[in-house]
């Protein structure tokens, strides 16, 4: 009782000696070199009573003899000084070297970021904080150098993306493999919000201790987890608006019509359209017969709004923290019908059991529904199909005719399509559950066991409305396109994931040592079946049930994969100073006949830290820090890519192993006829075939200046990939889709810069970070087997993978006399006008024989910029991104066709040649003929330098004064701006955006601007 | 336990190990090698590859085939460049002596497979010359590096192979087996080649074995082509379609705008003039009656029955093409751009509820062929007896065409004239005009210079008559280079794969 009484009393007592006893406290602050200027001294309980050191360092500040100060200045250590009743107060502050603290996820594991060994790049979630993206990959765009990321398109749900490490790998599926929170994964289901941090294991060193999944790189992805302490909520939200980047510039009908005739002219063909005609789709004075549409402002009329919502909860004990989160999306495309809706959810539970043992758990759960119009074309049912024929049908067929009925082409009218209702459902759930452990056996020696699963269930339903046209004239029933029909998809896929760890840490004198040993095995299962149901009484039920069984068709597939691993990894360093590190992991896959399906993956990797010598020490004062790394390693790849195109099934899961295929079936019984059911080989098997191998060697250095204000990383990398698992093209004699076979090798080297720079001016502060990466990409060796060609592309050795293949251009034929002087061409009559293309082996015959290399799409270089600034509440991010010395191919697609129906030519076919414009910048145009066509002969005329820089996200921001958040209660609100693909330079046509994958395809949604504004709020 | 963790096997393929354990494996086997081993789609375009016909549209796959300006890089070259039937041909010759079945099964099964392999060999040597003749399983490294065997022995060995398989054949099947290769099948696919290859006597016999065999000629001709008539007493050998699961889906190309076709393939002035007057008399010969100014009136009943010409009653109205006020005006989109429709196969649309989606099979091989290369063979061979008359006043008659005039048509020359022109009208728009010019070397002629269609005009709504102009229809300007164009290219794309592969003369 009476210690309770007497604790009591003195706190009492303290309280009255603290308000009414200031003390006066002096001090100097110094570091190794003298006394600090300028640096902030505050007390910790209430930031603003605070002082600044004078000249010599010194200061003087009245505060509460039981408080603690607060020493800080950016490039130092902050430190926290109880007063104790104190009157002096020295310091000498430690500079700080981020890297000395930073500790960095790696596989299995984490690393301080000084002791890493290997090329790691790191994304923490500032970085990705408020963009207006809808995933994850799109918000790791141009942060890292290396990691390249590309969109094929904006359409809400399908943005296609891909990522790149380091130059493509492998002719093969080039995915790095997704690790989230120790499992393996993908990145579409993570809510860019639940990220704490990314890194992306670049080289093989790094991403070793993955062996075989690894040759792509290894994007490990940390989602937020619990903290102790009070709850905190924290909302992001934002509104947005997109619109297309650029679409194409098609010229009006008058323009396509007289091109079409001067393409006719051309092929000694008689005209289509009389001057009159041609003057009527101008003055418009017969809108239905001689229309102008405008059929891609009838197609992107969508309102193309999106909104997203994060709530987010975080807290717990020191035993048990939780961290939960809600999100939701909704993103309406620029095409009515097209939405995509995402609603995400994660737990994470992290749980000490004891002293010696802990427990982690995390479940998440996505829904994402997609949802976009279809086409009735029959047997194409794609939305892209409807993409397609907006960018194919011509002005000159109307939207409506003087009926109210479409008009439409052979192929229908992709504004029937879209307003008929027919639509593709995807409705896809996500579940991700693991549960892991950390059981201390004895000091330093853990054990973590694993279990994760992962299932995701699709379920997709197409229903095609069936389409009645008229005829334009009679108005009489004419073409049908149907009858509907429903389609709907059922898929599953179940990865289960067992693992095993042991780690043990253990120092003396100054050895440190690290061991890491492991066990792991991964199954999984895919089951996909589809039913069809057609002609349904009418276009408003849309389940099988609904639809007679006369037709009906069923059909299914199912494939088992098994992979199984056991890895160690070793660490040693002398003081912080001399770092190595080494991997090594055994794989075995079920893809390979037994005897082929182990491989092994070493690698080395060494590091030194040359600031901690002491022969550094006078550099100091410039270089605050510099390591230098270097690493040698194997990694391995199992991942094959479809054997053809045309068959999904085809996808070689069993490539060893020779197998009959049914569905080969034809027809028999004449008059009354019947199925007879057929088998046979399809795909041809190589039992010979082993994993794909990458060694990769790699230097780099990292650098303080400044007192870590400036900071500078560089890596030169030599990556080459041998035994590549490649369907080598087989003649069609052989009968078979080509077999998987261990060909040739590919060779990426280069260069990888990133430099940082922060600083402060009074209020100001603000930050610049570029990276910039320089990839050499080269197969050097096709076992005998190259040039492969396909269309305008190749393969050989000595070249970049799918570099542009065609004739060299040596301009345009002025006249008859230089055509009958050149080599002879084909493709239809040659006249002036025409390309002129190289007799490469001087036979006097222009023919396959003279195609060669004419360029690549690899840039010389891709680079981000990083901008950013921040004064009192107001902050400004600013992001470009590009890329130099790339080229582009020009597909037909891109320029349009003439046709009459199908004539959609853009303004850069305007300045074709014609004997009245012998300079133009163009071949004289064709409809039939292919000598001059981009895609039936390609040549070096179409590609172009296709170099871009785009601001790729600008967010500004405005954080409201903590006096007025503290009024309300809350502890912080932000409203901002964001916009992504705001602004575009390139030396390309504006309407072909520089990020779509060799250029646009016409089947392809465009990209999207966003515009958004958005708050964040936290309580 | 480890090893039990990686072993998975295909849980939805066979595999040939664990096959041709039972009559039904090996039925299956076979049922493959039937699976796309003529392609409806080629037979109707490959006209537009002669003198016969137009096809409009590039990306189909006959354009550049038909105006001489086909290079190898294109990929029409690759359009019969096929091996995949003979593979699995290949596959079961090799593996059917394992299955425990009988020997009869067994012989008929391997007639089947030969067959269907010559079939593909007789293909690639009419359009491609030397070809590769493989007659086994290849491993990759063979099929990349094997080099063409000359035309005329991958030919002795179509015959040879046919020769020996003619008698492991039945003469017919029943039920669930009809639509298998027969003896008259592989008789008619032997003396179509040696007539083509000028080998009249083989051939003369080969067509008196199967005129032995009780086909006969289908009493009405329009009807032969359509779905009720399928398989009929005229039928030798046909793809065999079924609606919705193994459709012919490629009517609709030869259906013009109005009626929801392409009008993909447009039949040429050229073949319309062809067809004599109902009298027998050809149009350019005096008093024939042909009136230029309604040119399509008195024909021969087969131009009607295979082409929709202006003015013509066709799907309840009259087919107007010439005329710019009427939907299916040729320069319309979608529409013959020769003012001509092919009706062979569509001469009534409410035959079929889908166009897309149907179950006509396409005929191959016909018995009125077999009568025509019997008679040209005995024609060149310099045996013209009655029996040369029969054959083709049979084939006139049942067109209700009047007999041949003997007496007009007595010598050598004059019956060749005749027997061409009779092939042309007959088998028109089949897809076998090419094979004809080509080996009687006047496609360097016929398939060159301008293209023309119809005479442009007016059309009757109520009554079809036809009011013309002086203007024709002018469609392309062809080119042939004798000693190029008589074959396909090799497609490039093989040669790039393939260093051995030579390319044909010109290419």
């Amino acid at each position: 009782f009476s210690q309770l009484a007497a604790s009591a009393s003195s706190k009492i007592q303290q309280t009255s000696t603290q308000q009414q006893h200031e003390l006066q406290i002096k001090g100097k602050v110094v570091d190794a070199q003298g006394p600090l200027p300028g640096l902030t001294v505050s007390l910790k309980d209430n930031p603003k009573i605070g002082v600044s050191t004078d000249a010599n360092g010194t200061f003087t500040i009245k505060v509460p003899p039981k408080s603690i100060l607060v020493f800080q200045m950016i490039g130092y250590q902050k430190q926290e000084i109880p007063v104790d009743g104190k009157q002096t107060i020295n310091v000498t502050m430690v500079e700080d070297n981020q890297q000395l603290s930073e500790v960095v996820v790696v596989g299995y594991g984490t690393q301080k970021k000084a002791n890493l060994t290997g090329a790691v790049a790191t994304v923490d979630a500032k970085q990705l904080e408020n963009r207006p993206v809808t995933n994850l990959t799109n918000a790791i765009q141009g942060t890292m150098p290396g990691v390249t990321v590309t969109q094929n398109n904006g359409q809400p749900g399908k943005e296609g993306n891909s990522i790149r490490v380091r130059g493509i790998g492998t002719l093969n599926n080039s995915d790095p493999v997704v690790v989230v929170d120790g499992v393996i994964s993908s990145m579409n289901n993570v809510n860019p919000e639940d990220v704490e941090n990314i890194s992306i294991l670049k080289d093989a060193a790094s991403a070793a201790i993955y062996g075989s999944r690894a040759a792509n790189g290894v994007v490990l992805i940390t989602t937020k987890q619990g903290k102790d302490g009070k709850t905190q909520i924290s909302y992001n939200g934002y509104v947005g608006k997109q619109s297309a980047t650029a679409l194409p510039d098609y010229l009006p009908s008058w323009d396509a019509a007289a091109l079409y005739n001067q393409a006719l002219k051309n092929e000694n063909k008689p005209l289509r359209y009389t001057d009159e005609e041609i003057q009527k789709f101008r003055d418009g004075s017969d809108p239905y017969n001689y229309p102008n549409t405008d059929w891609l402002g009838l197609f992107y009329d969508g309102t193309g709004l999106q909104q997203n919502h994060y709530l987010g909860l975080n807290g717990g004990t020191d035993k048990q923290q939780y961290a939960f989160s809600l999100g939701v999306l909704d993103q309406d495309g620029l095409v009515k019908g097209t939405n995509t809706k995402r609603y995400t959810s994660r737990l994470n539970l992290n749980s000490t059991v004891s002293k010696k043992l802990k427990v982690n758990a995390s479940l998440a759960y996505t829904r994402g529904e997609i949802e976009e119009p279809q086409s009735s074309y029959v047997g194409v049912p794609e939305f892209s199909q409807i993409v397609r024929q907006i960018n194919r049908i011509a002005p000159m067929v109307p939207y409506k005719d003087q009926n109210g009925n479409y008009g439409y082409i052979s192929d229908g009218s992709p504004m029937a399509w879209l307003e008929s209702g027919s639509y593709n459902r995807e409705l896809s759930h996500y579940l991700f559950g693991t549960v892991n452990a950390d059981w201390e056996i004895v000091k330093d020696l853990h054990f973590k066991p694993m279990l994760a699963t992962i299932v995701t269930i699709n379920k997709n339903k197409k229903f095609i409305h069936d389409i009645q046209y008229y005829d334009r004239i009679t108005g009489e029933p004419s073409m049908y396109q149907g009858p509907n029909n429903l389609t709907d998809q059922n898929y599953q896929n179940a990865v289960t994931t067992l693992q095993a760890t042991l780690d043990y840490t253990k120092s003396f004198n100054k050895h440190n040592f690290k061991a890491l040993a492991g066990y792991s095995q991964e199954y999984t299962k895919y089951d996909w079946d589809e039913g069809y149901r057609k002609d349904f009484l009418n276009n408003n039920l849309g389940e099988l049930n609904a639809g007679p069984i006369a037709g009906q068709r069923a059909t299914g597939y199912a494939y088992e994969l098994a992979l199984q691993s056991v890895f160690g990894r070793l660490n040693y360093d002398y003081d912080g100073k001399y770092l190595i590190e080494g991997n090594l992991r055994y794989d075995g896959s079920s893809r390979f006949a037994d005897g082929k399906r182990w491989g092994v993956y070493p690698s080395v990797s060494a590091g030194w830290n040359i600031d901690r010598e002491a022969f550094f020490e006078p550099l100091k004062n410039v270089v605050s820090s510099l390591k230098l790394r270097g690493s040698w390693g194997n990694l391995g790849n199992q991942n094959v890519t479809k054997l053809n195109d045309d068959y999904p099934e085809s996808y070689p899961y069993y490539p060893y192993i020779a197998t009959i295929s049914s569905g080969q079936d034809y027809i028999f019984g004449g008059a009354s006829p019947v199925i007879a059911t057929g088998i046979s080989p399809v795909n041809g098997a190589n039992t010979a075939i082993r994993w794909e191998k990458t060694t990769e060697t790699g230097i780099g250095f990292d650098a303080g200046f400044l007192s870590g204000k400036l900071t500078l990383s560089a890596d030169y990398f030599n990556k080459k990939t041998n035994d590549i698992l490649l369907s080598v093209p087989v003649g069609e004699v052989y009968g078979l889709n080509a077999p998987v076979q261990n060909a040739g090798a590919v060779r990426n080297r280069g260069f990888e810069f990133v430099a940082g720079y922060q600083n402060s001016a009074g209020d100001f502060q603000y930050n610049i970070s570029a990276n910039a990466a320089f990839i050499k990409n080269e197969i050097t060796d096709l076992n005998g087997t190259g040039p492969i060609i396909d269309g305008g592309t190749f393969r050989d050795v000595g070249y970049p993978i799918n570099a542009f293949y065609g004739y060299i251009a040596e301009g345009i034929f002025q006249s008859q006399e230089e055509v009958d002087a050149h080599a002879t061409q084909s493709g239809g009559e040659i006249g002036p006008g025409d390309l002129k293309y190289k007799d490469i082996n001087q036979d006097g015959v222009i023919n396959g024989d003279d195609r060669t290399y004419i360029g690549t799409y690899f840039p010389k270089v891709s680079f981000g910029l990083n901008l950013g600034g921040s004064w009192k509440g107001i902050d400004l991010t600013l992001f470009f991104q590009g890329a130099a010395g790339v080229d582009n191919y020009i597909q037909g697609i891109m320029l349009g066709q003439v046709s009459s129906s199908t004539g959609k030519p853009t303004s850069a076919l305007l300045d074709s040649w014609t004997p009245e414009n012998p300079n133009a910048s163009m071949p004289r145009i064709w409809s039939t003929y292919t000598q001059n066509d981009p895609s039936r002969n390609p040549s070096s005329f179409w590609v172009q330098d296709a170099s871009y820089i785009r601001l790729k996200n600008l967010q500004i921001g405005y954080t409201l004064p903590k006096h007025l958040t503290d009024r309300i209660g809350l502890e912080r609100i932000r409203i901002y701006y964001s916009g992504q693909n705001i602004f575009t330079i390139s030396s390309f046509y504006n309407w072909v955006d520089p990020e779509s994958p060799q250029g646009a395809s016409g089947y392809d949604y465009p990209q999207v601007k966003i515009n958004t504004v958005g708050l964040n709020v936290t309580f | 336990c480890s090893k039990d963790f990686l072993d998975r096997d295909p849980l939805d393929s066979y595999t040939n190990e664990s096959l041709w354990s039972s009559e039904k494996d090996v039925l299956a086997a076979i049922n493959g090698c039937y699976n796309n081993w003529e392609d409806g789609y080629d037979i109707i375009y490959m006209d537009a590859a002669s003198d016969n016909a137009y096809n409009q549209y590039p990306w189909e796959g006959y354009t550049t085939l038909g105006n001489g300006y086909v290079t190898a890089t294109d990929p029409d070259a690759r359009n019969r460049w096929k091996y995949k039937n003979i593979q699995r041909c290949n596959w079961v010759l090799e593996n059917v002596d394992r299955a425990p079945v009988s020997d009869e099964l067994k012989q008929r099964v391997k007639g089947e497979a030969r067959f269907l392999r010559a079939y593909q060999y007789f293909m690639l040597t009419q359009l491609y010359g030397d070809v590769p003749l493989v007659t086994q399983s290849l491993t990759t490294e063979e099929a990349n590096t094997i080099s063409r065997t000359p035309k005329e022995e991958v030919q002795q060995f179509v015959l040879k192979e046919l020769d020996e398989i003619v008698d492991w054949l039945p003469e017919s099947y029943s039920g669930n087996d009809v639509g298998r290769i027969t003896k008259g099948a592989a008789l008619a696919l032997k003396a179509r080649l040696e007539l083509y290859r000028a080998d009249y006597s083989n051939c003369i016999t080969d067509c008196e074995k199967i005129m032995e065999l009780g086909y006969t000629l289908y009493p009405n001709y329009q009807d032969l082509f359509r779905i009720q008539h399928e398989n009929n007493s005229e039928v030798i050998l046909d793809i065999q379609y079924k609606e919705n699961d193994f459709a012919n889906e490629n009517l609709h190309v030869m259906v013009t705008s109005s009626l929801g076709g392409w009008g993909s393939i447009g039949p040429t002035q050229a073949l319309v003039d062809d067809y004599e007057m109902a009298n027998g008399l050809t149009i350019d010969e005096a008093n024939s009656g042909y009136d230029a100014n309604d040119p399509y009136k008195n024909r021969d009943p087969r131009l009607t029955a295979s082409i929709v010409c202006p003015g013509e009653p066709y799907e309840g109205k009259f087919y107007n093409s010439i005329d710019p006020a009427s939907s299916d005006y040729y320069l319309g989109d979608n529409n013959s751009k020769t003012g001509y429709l092919v009706k062979k196969f569509t001469s009534n649309l409410s035959d079929f509820t889908e166009l897309q989606n149907n179950g006509l099979n396409m005929i191959v091989i016909r018995y009125a062929e077999v009568l025509l290369n019997y008679a040209e063979a005995k024609i060149e061979s310099g045996s013209i007896d009655n029996t040369v008359y029969d054959a083709i006043d049979a084939i006139r008659q049942r067109a209700k065409m009047p007999k041949v005039d003997r007496a007009k048509y007595s010598d050598q020359s004059s019956m060749r004239e005749l027997v061409r022109r009779e092939r042309r009208v007959e088998l028109a728009l089949e897809g076998l005009r090419w094979f004809d010019i080509a080996r009687w070397k006047n496609a360097e002629t016929l398939r060159k210079g301008e293209v023309y269609g119809a005479r442009l005009g007016k059309v009757d709504a109520k009554t079809g008559k036809l009011t013309l102009s002086n203007e024709q229809i002018r469609v392309e300007k062809r080119v042939f280079d004798p000693a190029k164009n008589y074959l396909w290219p090799v497609p490039q794309k093989e040669r790039d794969i393939n260093k051995n592969l030579t390319q044909n003369p010109g290419y």
